[in-house]
């Protein structure tokens, strides 16, 4: 029942001899072409109409049996096209399905464009030195840019290299029960609310301290990192057959250079998608935030000190008596998403063009040294 | 091509000690053994893979390894490249000797030991995502900063694909993926790969068990030009090929080595009647 085009609406008329071949599944059970089958047998069976001594008797048989033959091709057909209807139905809900998963984003897309682009003009300076914005006006939210890329470059590196450590780690140790309880708690942290983390963090990093800092900030967006970079690493390089494994260990490769030179390097696409997804989703926290960076009204870079966000710069502006506060929280939004997007198309170019081969690697001549591509850690 | 045995009138001998090594006539190099196992014994979590098998390999000679599916010819010869040890759970007893030094010693590191004993697997693997030329070198990346670079990289390179008997088709695609190549090719790359170390012996896994039959007898041509120089040992399911390609060839049954001789005597006189009762097709 795969293709309802294979079906035939109309059996031949012809002799017994094209029969089987045109229909698609002679004598399967529960086909209309079974009883098909059946009727010419009794046809068959009697002898062919008009040939040498073909009697009366034989003759009927044959009319009603070609009759037969009809009612059950008119039936096939039917089925044939309710089925055609069917799948069409169902294409249909699974096209309308797909269209509610990408609608959300499309709108939230124009809402932001709408709304954010008028905001974005006056607003994109970073205007934010130190001085406090005029009663009506907004300060630029530049600082809040500067201070999100400042927490996700701390946050990235301390998270991705733990997180793909432990992936790997993961991976080579699979099967074991150790590796399991370890796979088990990282989906639990996946599962945490965000906002547990910046309690965490508020609690290790500023209560001792005694003030909000980037750091404690990009410490929570780490850490949610960590589980995540580590759950799908863990799972592309499951992905990656144990022949080669054993093929690099084969030619003398110590067991880390077989884990960072093949079998990472053979997972890489997976893995940075996966380091991708992360960096996006913390990227628009804002729960972790709250209480480690806390925000800044002005123009700061220091880890040590309290840091705007973007996100929490929207969530300000959006709770914010002001129209002109509320626009830029919507400019805000609008240049948080675009950035998350570019990044990811960068980044996933950036990985596709090192990973087809016949364009760049090794298209070179013989004298090109090859460490220079694949000697060392393929991710930074 | 195999003559098939009738009842062996020769006394019966016990073959199945380390007498693979008896010398094969008219090579003159032909014969001493530089890879031997010693009583090896292989085990899958509880489960006996290898049980007991002495066996030296003839340098510069094909020893053939066979027996039914599960009877542990593969992971034999997974011990003597010290690969049986890294799946998860697998543990090996006994001894395995290159050269008269234990590779299980204490002080035997395994990459090194590997870098020596080449080895091809049934199933072409080379490195997704690189050169032709790259997978030949990747042979020797697995030496980190010690690895050959430039000129000397190169010569080594073709050499391998020259043994290999790859170079005229590659020279000019030397860039292309290698993963573009046929099957054929790419078991072919995968042996230049395993040669770039010019190791000392060469371990086969059923090499030839997913290629067309043109692929095949390439192969086996390569197999068979190798014996001048190194000692290579072939694991296969297919008795015609060890009757064309191995000087010795080993039968193995549930384990334990149940006879090794030269090839045309183990096919015509098996001394064995389970020997005999494989290789005319009466199980396995």
């Amino acid at each position: 029942m795969s293709d309802p085009g294979d079906e035939v609406d109309e059996l031949p008329a012809g002799g017994s001899s094209t029969r089987p071949a045109a229909d698609p599944r002679p004598g399967v059970p529960g086909v209309p072409g079974a009883s098909g089958g059946d009727a010419e047998g009794v046809r068959s069976a009697a002898g062919r109409p008009g040939g040498a001594g073909g009697s009366v008797v034989a003759t009927e048989v044959a009319a009603s049996a070609s009759r037969l033959q009809r009612l059950a091709a008119d039936r096939a057909g039917r089925r044939a096209r309710r089925r055609q209807r069917r799948a069409r139905r169902m294409t249909a809900l699974t096209a309308l399905a797909a269209a509610v998963t990408v609608l959300p984003l499309v709108s939230i897309l124009l809402f932001l464009v709408v709304r954010g682009l008028a905001a974005l003009g006056p607003t994109l300076a970073p205007t934010g030195s130190a001085v406090t914005p005029a009663a009506g006006t907004a300060a630029g939210f530049g600082g809040a840019v500067a201070g999100s890329l400042v927490l996700l470059a701390i946050a990235c590196g301390l998270g991705l290299p733990v997180g793909l450590g432990a992936g790997l780690w993961l991976a080579e140790r699979r099967g074991r029960r150790r590796a399991a309880l370890v796979r088990y708690l990282a989906d639990v942290l996946l599962g945490v609310p965000s906002i547990v983390f910046g309690i965490v963090a508020w609690q290790l990093l500023v209560r001792p301290v005694g003030h909000f800092s980037a750091w404690a900030g990009g410490v929570a967006l780490a850490a949610m990192i960590v589980p995540l970079v580590a759950r799908t690493a863990d799972d592309v390089l499951a992905q990656v057959p144990t022949a080669l494994t054993e093929a690099a260990l084969a030619l003398g490769y110590p067991r880390w250079r077989t884990a960072l030179g093949v079998v990472l390097r053979a997972a890489l696409p997976g893995v940075v998608t996966g380091a991708l997804v992360a960096v996006a989703r913390v990227a628009g926290e804002t729960a972790p935030l709250l209480f480690t960076a806390f925000g800044n009204q002005f123009w700061s870079v220091h880890p040590g000190r309290p840091i705007a966000a973007l996100p929490l710069r929207i969530y300000t502006s959006a709770l914010s008596g002001s129209p002109a506060q509320r626009a830029q929280g919507y400019a805000g939004a609008l240049v948080l998403v675009a950035g998350v997007a570019v990044f990811g198309l960068v980044a996933r170019r950036a990985t596709r063009d090192r990973l087809t081969p016949a364009t760049r690697l090794g298209a070179g001549p013989l004298t090109r040294p090859p460490d220079e591509r694949h000697g060392g850690v393929p991710l930074a | 091509m195999i003559r098939f045995a009738t009842p062996d009138d020769r006394p019966p001998t016990d073959r199945a000690s380390a007498d693979g090594a008896s010398a094969a006539p008219g090579r003159p190099h032909a014969g001493t053994a530089r890879l031997v196992a010693e009583g090896v014994r292989a085990w899958f979590g509880t489960r006996v893979a290898v049980d007991g098998v002495t066996l030296a390999f003839a340098d510069r000679a094909v020893t053939a390894v066979i027996g039914p599916s599960g009877c542990g010819k593969s992971t034999l010869l997974r011990t003597l490249n010290r690969l049986h040890e890294t799946v998860p759970g697998a543990r090996v007893a006994g001894r395995v000797y290159l050269d008269g030094a234990d590779v299980y010693a204490r002080s035997a590191a395994p990459a090194d030991h590997r870098r020596r004993v080449g080895m091809v697997f049934q199933r072409p693997m080379p490195f997704p995502g690189r050169s032709v030329r790259d997978n030949v070198a990747a042979g020797v990346l697995g030496l980190g900063a010690r690895a050959p670079r430039g000129p000397t990289l190169d010569a080594r390179i073709e050499r391998a694909l020259e043994r290999a008997g790859l170079w005229e088709e590659v020279r000019d695609r030397l860039g292309d993926d290698a993963m573009r190549l046929s099957g054929g090719q790419q078991q072919r790359l995968c042996i230049a790969r395993a040669l770039v170390h010019e190791p000392d012996v060469l371990l086969l896994d059923e090499p030839t068990a997913s290629l067309d039959p043109l692929s095949v007898q390439r192969i086996e041509e390569l197999i068979w030009a190798l014996r001048a120089e190194i000692t290579v040992v072939v694991v296969t399911h297919n008795m015609q090929q060890a009757a064309r390609v191995a000087d010795h060839t080993a039968f193995l049954l549930d384990g334990r080595l149940v006879e090794v001789a030269p090839t045309d005597v183990l096919f015509t006189t098996p001394a064995d009647a389970r020997t005999e009762a494989y290789i005319t097709g009466r199980f396995g």
